[in-house]
Protein backbone atom coordinates (compact mmCIF):
# COMPACT_ATOMS: atom_id res chain seq x y z
CA UNK A 1 0.00 0.00 0.00
CA UNK A 2 1.38 3.38 -1.09
CA UNK A 3 1.84 6.18 1.70
CA UNK A 4 3.56 9.37 2.89
CA UNK A 5 6.68 7.20 4.05
CA UNK A 6 7.51 5.30 0.83
CA UNK A 7 6.52 8.78 -0.97
CA UNK A 8 9.51 10.10 0.61
CA UNK A 9 12.27 7.37 0.63
CA UNK A 10 10.99 7.39 -3.27
CA UNK A 11 11.93 11.20 -3.31
CA UNK A 12 14.98 10.45 -1.19
CA UNK A 13 16.45 7.42 -3.35
CA UNK A 14 15.59 9.86 -6.79
CA UNK A 15 17.72 12.49 -5.13
CA UNK A 16 20.74 10.15 -3.97
CA UNK A 17 20.29 9.17 -8.24
CA UNK A 18 20.49 12.58 -9.14
CA UNK A 19 23.62 12.86 -7.15
CA UNK A 20 25.32 9.92 -8.15
CA UNK A 21 24.32 11.28 -11.57
CA UNK A 22 26.26 14.37 -11.31
CA UNK A 23 29.85 13.05 -10.11
CA UNK A 24 29.37 10.76 -12.79
CA UNK A 25 28.76 13.44 -15.16
CA UNK A 26 31.63 15.54 -13.45
CA UNK A 27 33.91 12.43 -14.27
CA UNK A 28 32.96 11.65 -17.56
CA UNK A 29 31.61 15.34 -18.68
CA UNK A 30 34.79 15.87 -21.25
CA UNK A 31 34.11 12.55 -22.91
CA UNK A 32 30.26 13.14 -23.18
CA UNK A 33 31.04 17.01 -23.95
CA UNK A 34 33.39 15.98 -26.95
CA UNK A 35 31.26 13.72 -28.45
CA UNK A 36 28.29 15.75 -28.59
CA UNK A 37 30.69 18.31 -29.96
CA UNK A 38 32.11 16.00 -32.75
CA UNK A 39 28.69 14.65 -33.62
CA UNK A 40 26.15 17.56 -33.57
CA UNK A 41 28.39 21.08 -33.33
CA UNK A 42 31.21 20.37 -36.03
CA UNK A 43 28.67 18.26 -38.34
CA UNK A 44 26.41 21.31 -38.62
CA UNK A 45 29.41 23.31 -39.35
CA UNK A 46 29.30 25.48 -36.43
CA UNK A 47 32.54 26.23 -33.78
CA UNK A 48 33.58 24.20 -31.15
CA UNK A 49 31.68 24.76 -28.03
CA UNK A 50 33.54 22.25 -26.16
CA UNK A 51 35.24 24.52 -23.57
CA UNK A 52 32.38 26.93 -22.88
CA UNK A 53 30.01 23.69 -22.41
CA UNK A 54 32.94 22.05 -20.42
CA UNK A 55 32.91 24.97 -17.92
CA UNK A 56 29.40 25.80 -18.08
CA UNK A 57 28.96 21.95 -16.64
CA UNK A 58 31.25 22.56 -14.13
CA UNK A 59 30.50 25.34 -12.74
CA UNK A 60 26.54 24.09 -12.35
CA UNK A 61 27.73 21.20 -10.46
CA UNK A 62 28.52 23.27 -6.88
CA UNK A 63 24.67 25.23 -6.99
CA UNK A 64 22.75 21.26 -7.95
CA UNK A 65 24.73 19.33 -5.17
CA UNK A 66 23.71 22.18 -2.62
CA UNK A 67 20.39 21.88 -4.15
CA UNK A 68 20.24 18.49 -3.60
CA UNK A 69 21.95 17.61 -0.49
CA UNK A 70 18.89 20.84 1.03
CA UNK A 71 16.42 18.90 -0.59
CA UNK A 72 17.56 16.04 0.92
CA UNK A 73 17.50 17.41 4.17
CA UNK A 74 13.92 18.84 3.83
CA UNK A 75 13.18 15.76 3.07
CA UNK A 76 14.36 14.18 5.95
CA UNK A 77 12.50 17.33 8.48
CA UNK A 78 9.11 16.44 6.78
CA UNK A 79 10.07 12.60 7.25
CA UNK A 80 10.58 13.88 11.11
CA UNK A 81 6.89 15.16 11.00
CA UNK A 82 8.61 18.57 11.23
CA UNK A 83 7.59 19.94 7.89
CA UNK A 84 6.91 24.01 9.66
CA UNK A 85 10.13 24.69 10.97
CA UNK A 86 12.05 28.19 10.41
CA UNK A 87 14.92 25.92 9.16
CA UNK A 88 12.96 24.39 6.20
CA UNK A 89 12.73 28.03 4.83
CA UNK A 90 16.43 28.18 4.75
CA UNK A 91 16.75 25.40 2.66
CA UNK A 92 14.15 26.36 -0.03
CA UNK A 93 16.08 29.80 -0.11
CA UNK A 94 19.28 28.08 -0.47
CA UNK A 95 17.51 25.57 -3.46
CA UNK A 96 15.70 28.48 -4.91
CA UNK A 97 19.12 30.57 -5.15
CA UNK A 98 20.58 27.43 -7.13
CA UNK A 99 17.69 27.41 -9.06
CA UNK A 100 19.16 31.33 -9.80
CA UNK A 101 22.71 30.88 -9.75
CA UNK A 102 22.14 27.77 -12.17
CA UNK A 103 20.29 30.36 -14.39
CA UNK A 104 22.90 32.85 -14.09
CA UNK A 105 25.50 30.20 -15.11
CA UNK A 106 23.77 29.50 -18.37
CA UNK A 107 23.75 32.52 -19.33
CA UNK A 108 27.11 31.98 -20.35
CA UNK A 109 26.47 29.48 -22.75
CA UNK A 110 23.41 30.70 -23.77
CA UNK A 111 24.72 33.88 -25.57
CA UNK A 112 27.24 30.93 -27.70
CA UNK A 113 24.22 28.85 -28.04
CA UNK A 114 20.72 30.63 -28.44
CA UNK A 115 19.25 27.12 -27.47
CA UNK A 116 20.46 27.29 -24.15
CA UNK A 117 18.32 30.11 -23.03
CA UNK A 118 15.56 27.56 -22.90
CA UNK A 119 17.69 26.10 -19.65
CA UNK A 120 17.99 29.72 -18.41
CA UNK A 121 14.15 30.05 -18.52
CA UNK A 122 13.60 26.61 -16.94
CA UNK A 123 16.05 27.31 -14.05
CA UNK A 124 14.56 30.99 -13.58
CA UNK A 125 10.96 29.27 -13.29
CA UNK A 126 11.85 26.60 -10.96
CA UNK A 127 13.62 29.16 -9.07
CA UNK A 128 10.59 31.52 -8.96
CA UNK A 129 7.98 28.45 -8.10
CA UNK A 130 10.35 27.66 -5.35
CA UNK A 131 10.59 31.18 -3.71
CA UNK A 132 7.01 30.81 -3.71
CA UNK A 133 6.79 28.28 -2.14
CA UNK A 134 9.42 29.47 0.55
CA UNK A 135 6.72 32.29 0.98
CA UNK A 136 4.41 29.80 1.99
CA UNK A 137 6.31 28.12 4.12
CA UNK A 138 7.29 31.22 6.02
CA UNK A 139 3.87 31.96 6.36
CA UNK A 140 2.57 28.60 7.78
CA UNK A 141 5.72 28.65 10.16
CA UNK A 142 4.17 31.88 11.60
CA UNK A 143 0.71 30.66 11.85
CA UNK A 144 1.84 27.21 13.41
CA UNK A 145 4.17 29.27 16.18
CA UNK A 146 1.16 31.78 16.93
CA UNK A 147 -0.97 28.10 17.43
CA UNK A 148 1.67 27.30 19.35
CA UNK A 149 1.64 29.72 21.58
CA UNK A 150 -1.75 30.30 21.74
CA UNK A 151 -2.87 29.26 25.34
CA UNK B 1 2.43 45.50 25.20
CA UNK B 2 0.49 43.12 27.33
CA UNK B 3 2.16 42.26 30.38
CA UNK B 4 0.88 38.92 32.34
CA UNK B 5 0.95 39.28 35.85
CA UNK B 6 0.55 35.62 36.29
CA UNK B 7 2.61 35.13 39.05
CA UNK B 8 2.08 37.99 40.79
CA UNK B 9 -1.46 36.93 41.05
CA UNK B 10 -0.26 33.26 41.59
CA UNK B 11 2.17 34.34 44.91
CA UNK B 12 -0.65 36.64 46.30
CA UNK B 13 -2.91 33.38 46.12
CA UNK B 14 0.16 31.27 47.30
CA UNK B 15 -0.61 28.75 44.00
CA UNK B 16 1.81 26.62 42.78
CA UNK B 17 2.32 26.73 39.00
CA UNK B 18 1.69 22.55 39.23
CA UNK B 19 -1.33 23.29 41.34
CA UNK B 20 -2.66 25.91 39.06
CA UNK B 21 -1.55 24.08 35.99
CA UNK B 22 -3.84 21.04 37.11
CA UNK B 23 -6.79 23.45 38.29
CA UNK B 24 -7.36 25.29 34.88
CA UNK B 25 -6.41 21.74 33.08
CA UNK B 26 -3.30 22.79 31.09
CA UNK B 27 0.45 21.60 30.99
CA UNK B 28 2.56 22.90 33.14
CA UNK B 29 4.73 23.88 29.95
CA UNK B 30 1.88 25.91 28.41
CA UNK B 31 1.51 27.41 32.04
CA UNK B 32 5.15 28.19 32.36
CA UNK B 33 4.72 29.50 28.71
CA UNK B 34 2.41 31.88 29.50
CA UNK B 35 3.67 33.35 32.84
CA UNK B 36 6.95 33.90 31.09
CA UNK B 37 5.18 36.41 28.52
CA UNK B 38 6.29 34.34 25.42
CA UNK B 39 2.64 33.60 24.40
CA UNK B 40 1.33 35.11 21.79
CA UNK B 41 -2.43 34.80 22.68
CA UNK B 42 -4.79 33.39 25.04
CA UNK B 43 -7.85 31.96 25.02
CA UNK B 44 -10.77 33.25 26.44
CA UNK B 45 -11.58 30.13 28.27
CA UNK B 46 -8.25 29.69 29.42
CA UNK B 47 -8.75 33.23 31.05
CA UNK B 48 -12.16 32.36 32.83
CA UNK B 49 -10.27 29.10 34.15
CA UNK B 50 -7.62 31.30 35.59
CA UNK B 51 -9.75 34.26 37.06
CA UNK B 52 -11.80 31.26 38.23
CA UNK B 53 -9.06 29.79 39.78
CA UNK B 54 -7.78 33.11 41.22
CA UNK B 55 -10.68 34.55 42.04
CA UNK B 56 -9.61 37.67 40.56
CA UNK B 57 -10.51 40.15 37.39
CA UNK B 58 -8.79 39.85 33.90
CA UNK B 59 -7.17 43.09 34.71
CA UNK B 60 -5.08 41.51 37.47
CA UNK B 61 -3.80 39.34 35.07
CA UNK B 62 -2.98 41.15 31.83
CA UNK B 63 -1.79 44.64 31.99
CA UNK B 64 -1.36 46.88 28.96
CA UNK B 65 1.74 48.81 28.74
CA UNK B 66 2.27 51.88 26.38
CA UNK B 67 5.35 50.85 24.59
CA UNK B 68 6.22 54.35 23.93
CA UNK B 69 5.99 55.49 27.94
CA UNK B 70 7.48 52.49 29.08
CA UNK B 71 10.01 54.14 31.25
Amino acid sequence: MWNKDKSIVLSKILIVIMVLGIIASCIFAPQIVREYDNRVILEAGLPSVFTPLLVTLYCCVPPALTALISLYMLLINIQQNKPFIKVNIVYLRIISYCCFAGAVIFVYFAILRPFAWVIVAAALFFGIILRVVKNCFQQAVAIREENDFTI
Amino acid sequence: MIIVNLDVMMAKRKISSNELAEIIDITPANLSILKTGKAKAIRFSTLEKLCAALKCQPGDILEFVDDDNKE
